[in-house]
């Protein structure tokens, strides 16, 4: 069996008996909270503080294409800006399904949820912005630039229940759980990290692959 | 088992989402050694 092959088998199994545990092992939270869409809050939030560490993660490459060997950092900025993209938009996905039967609203534009949808766009302008500039130096650059700024939304995003009023706020400031929920918790948020790092190691080689044919063809 | 439909679509959803992407990555990395190796025999 090839090596890459039983990291996906065991990332499998891995994700499989989590999902299992989601939903057979941890009880439902109670009418008020949602009953058993609550569960969505196992994907919901392990994925945007994933996403969160994932934008950290491009602002540190970033700055290494901006101070140090802009080639070798810009490698792992595409990956690291895709993988991240996708767990957003996960986040973006999911908050409705758990927003209808708790808030009785799919959207509304309270301030978490705006903060995060304009710093989903920001990213998603980052791939407009490097599909529309040639390949070179001004392309890793001005990237890499565009990337820092769009950083500055995270902390506006996690601070945002704190920033506008109470009335604004859908989203609380704190919450109390089970035992059982935060140990589940716990499992998810490395769960999720496992996932993000394997989905970035293969795109990190697709890049890689990418650089190798354009040198041959080059 | 109220709600449960919201939980239903949304793992669905990630599922086509994470599934989907892992797929294309293992076909496109699949797709580029070919085309290396092909690149590299033609040299």
């Amino acid at each position: 069996m090839r090596r890459e092959t039983a990291v996906d088998l065991v990332l499998m199994l891995i994700v499989g008996a989590w999902i299992g545990w989601v939903i057979v092992g941890v009880p439902p939270a109670q009418e008020a909270a949602g009953g058993w869409a609550q569960k969505i809050f196992y994907f919901h939030v392990p994925s945007a503080t994933t996403g969160f560490l994932g934008f950290l993660l491009v602002s540190a490459s970033s700055l290494g294409v901006l101070m140090g060997d802009s080639d070798y950092w810009d490698c792992l900025v595409s990956p690291s800006v895709e993988v991240s993209f996708l767990v957003a938009t996960v986040v973006i996905v999911t908050g409705p399904f758990w927003a209808k039967p708790v808030w009785g609203i799919w959207w509304r534009w309270e301030p978490r949820m705006t903060t995060f949808f304009v710093l989903w766009l920001m990213y998603g302008g980052w791939f407009l912005l490097r599909g529309a500039l040639p390949p070179g130096q001004q392309r890793r650059i001005y990237s890499a630039i565009y990337a820092l700024l769009a950083f500055l939304n995270v902390p506006v995003v996690m601070l945002s229940v704190y920033f506008w009023k109470p009335e604004q706020q859908l989203h609380p400031q704190s919450i109390s759980l089970e035992p059982v929920m935060h140990y589940t918790l716990y499992a998810s948020f490395v769960v999720m990290g496992l996932i993000f790092l394997r989905l970035l190691w293969l795109r990190y080689d697709l890049e890689v692959l990418t650089r190798e044919v354009e040198a041959i063809r080059s | 088992m109220k709600n449960v439909s919201f939980l239903a679509a949304s793992m669905i959803l990630i599922g086509v989402l994470f599934v989907g992407y892992l797929g294309f990555l293992h076909a496109t990395i699949a797709r580029l050694r070919d085309r290396v190796e092909e690149l590299s025999r033609e040299e």
